[in-house]
């Protein structure tokens, strides 16, 4: 398993990890010279060594806590970086796949962190110390160093091996697990259309069944993965028996060992083993974590628009699109095709649906940069209007002003475009808190929003993507009137679905065999 | 304990086998302590060889004990967090919160990854490393008095003085965690929600700096929790050292030869409890949630059934308000459906068609649901309807689950598929998965949704905007298919099809203004011919 952990990390976590596990030596050291005393000599425990055994305690548990704080320290640092990364991947497109990134947020995330917090400084301590205790074994007992040497490798093998089947299986249960948990989720969302198809005992019996399912499956290959536990808890205690056997054959047959070496060598072998195994333990946990940063890692694989593509060198029109070829990853809806628009004037964009027209205003809105080719722009002062937005942590008042219109001014905006029925309806009116979109507002009634706020800000250039549906009759001649006067002087590039707004539109193109043509409609085109 | 009574069974053979296993790991290191003092003193050396056996043969029951145990406690836990599952949603379909709101997402999910650790981490080992203590303290009884009080005084503060002094930091921490949480939730939601507006506004940079700083105040969170686990193990060991130097001068004149099993008992007991603590002190905050998830499910009273179908419905003089707004939405409407007829709602956005549909839906006082005499029936029109909201709910199963409801309504593959085909539906076949909801697009939803309400075949149809986002072409299929229907009560701005419903109501505001047949209607000249004829214009 990689761990792509710095290097002065890892070599900070083995200064710190020697120190306590040398510390936890001393104390061994102490304990037994005490003991012997004690035991053999009949005698009072000397105040000197006491005082000494617990220094060294006290010692190895104070650097303990500096160990796990550093160590946690650093893996929240990372884990915050991480996040950071993966928030800095999202884009206009991320909604289609919102859950996807909230749970990589939010859950894969979760899951990683024990790599970092407990995965990777349980590696460091267990190489530590299964080295420092091998070494100290050569100086107390050297036949029970070797046992220790050559029992130890078993351990990691075995783990390895058994690791090795069960994680493969272990990942798919945990998507398994992941897609019962959003089922469920998406069950409660849903929870309307159970209720009105009147499915609910069938729904929660499909709910009861798959969980059931789940659970044989997944105790299935939990049962082998304990198995491999109890596999590891046979060797320690096959190491430790033997160890306990060779300090017993010491003792009574060949008498060549001090109680000192012996309880010295009983003390710290447990150590030893419980390293290894706590090591098998935390080795089937990180292959978990890991799958997570799995998925963490293809959010982060994702390109992102680094900087503007756009060229701001056009002098006389507003946009202008050369040799621009236009798509997704595997499509191209636009290919080598040339776009002029004039600095002022209503441009029209139709053709059929998905056929590429808002793709094409993303890409000048600076959203999705071109396959190929160039896009000139004049300015980035740009308007937007569509019938889509997400409102929160905002006001009617702060979307429309922008800070830079004052409020008698935005109320007479708002009136002209007949949106003060709905505003008088909220509590506050257009300073009403807006929070996660917990205001009613209809598709007509965020285009008159949107078209507002253009109002206000006046920009040079103004997207817009005509709502399909929505729009009454009302708002659109509103919409309409605001348009033809605004076209006077600002570049307008409308996608168009209806003949209305075509009648105001001095150019009309539309988008046929990946092409942007020119087509007669607009009163000057 | 409440929650855990359908894994009562698992959970005390568990609790049971986790304290033999305890006791077995403990008297293994105190056995090899009181070899070493027994070899020094030429014992038989069978006897030596005995206890090394015994050690062996309990290293080994230890952890088929661990095994079993780990199995039974697991199992546990998966039927738990399934059975909660369930009867929350079963509770779920009377809740009155809008389930659809980010903010009540946020919070269930909060809560049910908090119940995963209820068990596993915190009930199970608590009440093994409980009875363990309790056992050693009988046991101590042998040694001496003092050991006794040593012993409970050690057990107390492992198990209930640490984690108390604790608790209250950590709940407190927990609360915190929630609150940063649910707000960065929220956040993300809405910068990935309104990316494209908050670009063109010139605000992601704004507020990724405020998603910034919540996963720093996060961190700080995590790094609060570290420390505060750090700090009972580093108390617990205080308590260790005084513990084995109490022992070491209460037994060395009396019973020195005892004394380094003791000792040994001592650190392994320490090593087995010391990782209950930190669990231990999260209970509150855990405990909680379960609480909250495992509420009684209270019997939803079902009406008694009764066999006649709907067959007008009246709304008499209907008025609402949505909680919390200052004017109404709907004002005084009257209008009424018969069966067999079909009608349209149409009006300009904002008008208030959709809460009117909605209340039908829901149920209303004023509103009257009579059979073919005439007489009061069912409460409901769900029994008889098909119904097509604004919000158009999927789940992650395949296109076949989807749209018979998992098997709720009877439809054969074939049908489906040929469904699928007639509305064009070209990248999905009854067993493709939809893994995610949210990559459906406007026009596939509708469409399934279609299939869903066909394959349903109730007499009734109530449909919200069944036309938005789709093509001529389908609108088309779409308008015949509804056509083909005996009732239909339809709120659109489609209004191609107009001349083809059998009556018409046009809402302005919250108010009825015109109603009456398509043919009364266009003679007048009123606001339906407007409509009309604004409506001709479309591309």
């Amino acid at each position: 398993m990689k761990i792509n952990m710095p290097v002065k990390y890892m070599g900070l976590y083995t200064v710190i990890c020697l120190a306590a596990i040398a510390a936890y030596v001393g104390f061994g050291h102490h304990l037994s010279l005490l003991l012997e005393d004690i035991v053999m000599a009949r005698s009072a425990p000397g105040g000197q060594l006491l005082l000494w055994m617990a220094v060294f305690f006290v010692l190895y548990t104070s650097i303990s806590l500096l160990y796990t704080t550093v160590s946690q320290r650093i893996a929240n640092r990372r884990i915050e970086t991480l996040g950071r990364k993966i928030i800095s991947k999202i884009d206009d497109q991320t909604f289609k796949e919102s859950e996807s990134m909230m749970n990589a947020v939010f859950v894969h995330l979760e899951k990683y962190r024990p790599f970092e917090k407990v995965f990777i400084p349980v590696v460091v301590q267990t190489m530590v110390k299964i080295t420092v205790i091998a070494a100290a074994m050569f100086f107390i007992n050297e036949i029970a160093a070797l046992i220790l040497i050559i029992t130890a490798p078993f351990v990691p093998v075995y783990y390895i091996l058994v690791g090795l089947r069960t994680q493969d299986e272990a990942k798919a249960q945990a998507s398994q697990f992941d897609a019962l948990g959003t089922l469920f989720l998406n069950l409660i969302r849903g929870r309307n259309t159970v209720k009105y198809t009147q499915s609910e005992p069938t729904v929660t019996s499909r709910l009861e069944n798959a969980n059931k399912n789940y659970v044989k499956e997944t105790m299935g290959i939990l049962k082998y993965a304990f198995q491999s536990t109890l596999m590891l808890e046979f060797i320690t205690i096959l190491g430790i028996g033997l160890i306990a056997l060779e300090v017993g054959l010491e003792i009574i047959i060949f008498e060549s060992i001090s109680f000192y070496s012996a309880f010295f060598t009983l003390f710290l072998a447990p150590e030893f083993y419980n390293a290894l195994k706590v090591l098998g333990i935390e080795f089937h946990n990180g292959k978990l974590a890991r799958g997570s940063l799995e998925v963490i890692d293809k959010w982060l694989e994702k390109e992102t628009i680094e900087t503007d593509y756009r060229a701001y060198d056009l002098a006389d029109e507003a946009v202008k699109l050369s040799n621009v070829t236009l798509g997704y990853k595997d499509i191209n809806l636009i290919e080598n095709a040339d776009f002029t628009v004039p600095s002022a004037g209503f441009t029209a964009v139709t053709g059929p649906s998905g056929i590429g027209k808002t793709t094409l205003l993303k890409m000048i809105l600076g959203l999705h940069p071109p396959g190929a080719g160039r896009v000139h722009i004049r300015t980035d002062d740009i308007g937007y209007i569509s019938d889509h937005i997400y409102f929160s942590d905002t006001t009617i008042y702060d979307y429309v002003s922008d800070g830079e219109a004052d409020e008698a001014h935005v109320m007479q905006i708002l009136a002209e475009l007949d949106m003060m029925n709905s505003i008088d309806n909220l509590k506050a009116g257009i300073h009403t808190p807006i929070v996660n979109h917990n205001i009613p507002l209809s598709g007509g009634e965020i285009v008159r929003l949107k078209m507002a706020r253009v109002l206000v800000k006046k920009p040079d250039i103004i997207l817009m993507d005509e709502p399909t549906e929505y729009l009454d009759a009302k708002t659109e001649q509103l919409v309409m009137d605001h348009l033809k006067h605004l076209k006077r002087r600002a570049a307008i590039i409308a996608v168009v679905h209806r003949r209305q707004l075509l009648k105001i539109a001095d150019f009309h193109y539309t988008v046929k065999d990946r092409q942007i043509i020119p087509r007669i409609g607009g009163e000057r085109g | 304990m409440n929650y855990l009574r359908t894994e009562r069974k698992y959970i005390l053979y568990s609790i049971l086998l986790g304290l033999a296993g305890g006791l077995v790991g403990v008297s293994i290191f105190g056995l090899s302590g009181y070899m070493i003092s027994l070899s020094f003193f030429d014992p038989p050396f069978f006897i030596i060889i005995l206890i090394i056996a015994v050690i062996k043969l309990f290293g080994m029951m230890k952890g088929a004990f661990r095994y079993i145990e780990r199995l039974l406690s697991h199992e546990a836990t998966f039927q738990m967090i399934g059975r909660l599952r369930l009867n929350y949603f079963k509770r779920s379909i009377d809740l009155k919160e809008d389930t659809h709101s980010v903010k009540f997402i946020q919070w269930l999910n909060q809560h049910f990854d908090q119940v995963e650790d209820y068990y596993i981490r915190i009930i199970y080992p608590y009440a093994t490393a409980a009875l363990l203590s309790l056992i050693l303290t009988i046991l101590s009884f042998y040694i001496g008095a003092e050991i006794v009080i040593l012993m409970i005084v050690t057990a107390l503060f492992l198990l209930v003085v640490i984690p108390k002094v604790f608790e209250r930091l950590v709940y407190r921490n927990a609360a915190e965690r929630e609150a940063v949480d649910t707000q960065l939730y929220m956040k993300l939601y809405h910068y990935i929600h309104d990316f494209t507006d908050l670009f063109v506004t010139k605000q992601i940079d704004e507020n990724k700096v405020k998603m910034e700083e919540m996963l720093h105040s996060i961190r700080k969170n995590e790094d609060k929790n570290s420390l505060y686990d750090a700090l009972m193990t580093f108390s617990a060991r205080m308590v260790q050292i005084l513990g084995i130097i109490a022992v070491i001068i209460l037994m060395y004149q009396e019973l020195p030869l005892l004394v380094p099993m003791v000792l040994l008992l001592l650190i392994s007991y320490f090593d087995m409890v010391m990782p209950v603590m930190a669990p231990a002190s999260n209970y509150r905050s855990v405990k909680e949630a379960v609480h909250v998830l495992d509420a009684d499910k209270s019997p939803s009273g079902m009406a008694p059934e009764q066999t006649d179908c709907i067959s007008r419905v009246i709304i008499d003089d209907l008025d609402y308000c949505y909680p919390g707004s200052k004017q109404n939405v709907l004002n005084h409407i009257n209008a009424s459906f018969e069966k067999g007829k079909k009608y349209a709602i149409i009006g300009s956005s904002g008008s208030g068609k959709t809460t009117l549909l909605k209340r039908i839906i829901q149920g209303d006082e004023r509103i009257g649901l009579y059979d073919h005499e005439d007489k009061p029936a069912r409460e409901s029109v769900i029994k008889d309807a098909s119904i097509m909201p604004q919000h158009l709910d999927f789940y992650n199963a395949s296109i076949m689950d989807n749209v018979t409801m998992f098997g709720h309504f009877r439809a054969s593959e074939d049908t489906v598929r040929h469904l699928l085909d007639e509305l064009q539906i070209k990248n999905y076949q009854p067993d493709t998965m939809i893994a995610h909801t949210g990559r459906l697009s406007g026009g596939e939803e509708k469409r399934l949704h279609f299939i869903r309400m066909i394959i349903e075949d109730k007499h009734w149809w109530i449909l919200d905007e069944p036309t938005a986002r789709l093509d001529d072409v389908l609108k088309e299929k779409v308008w015949q298919e509804i056509f083909n229907k005996e009732t239909v009560i339809v709120s659109t701005h489609d209004l191609s099809r107009l001349e083809d419903f059998d009556y018409i109501y046009y809402m302005e505001q919250g108010e009825m203004i015109e109603a009456g047949t398509y043919e009364s209607l266009i003679e007048r000249k009123g606001e339906v011919w407007h409509a009309k004829e604004r409506f001709k214009d479309n591309l």
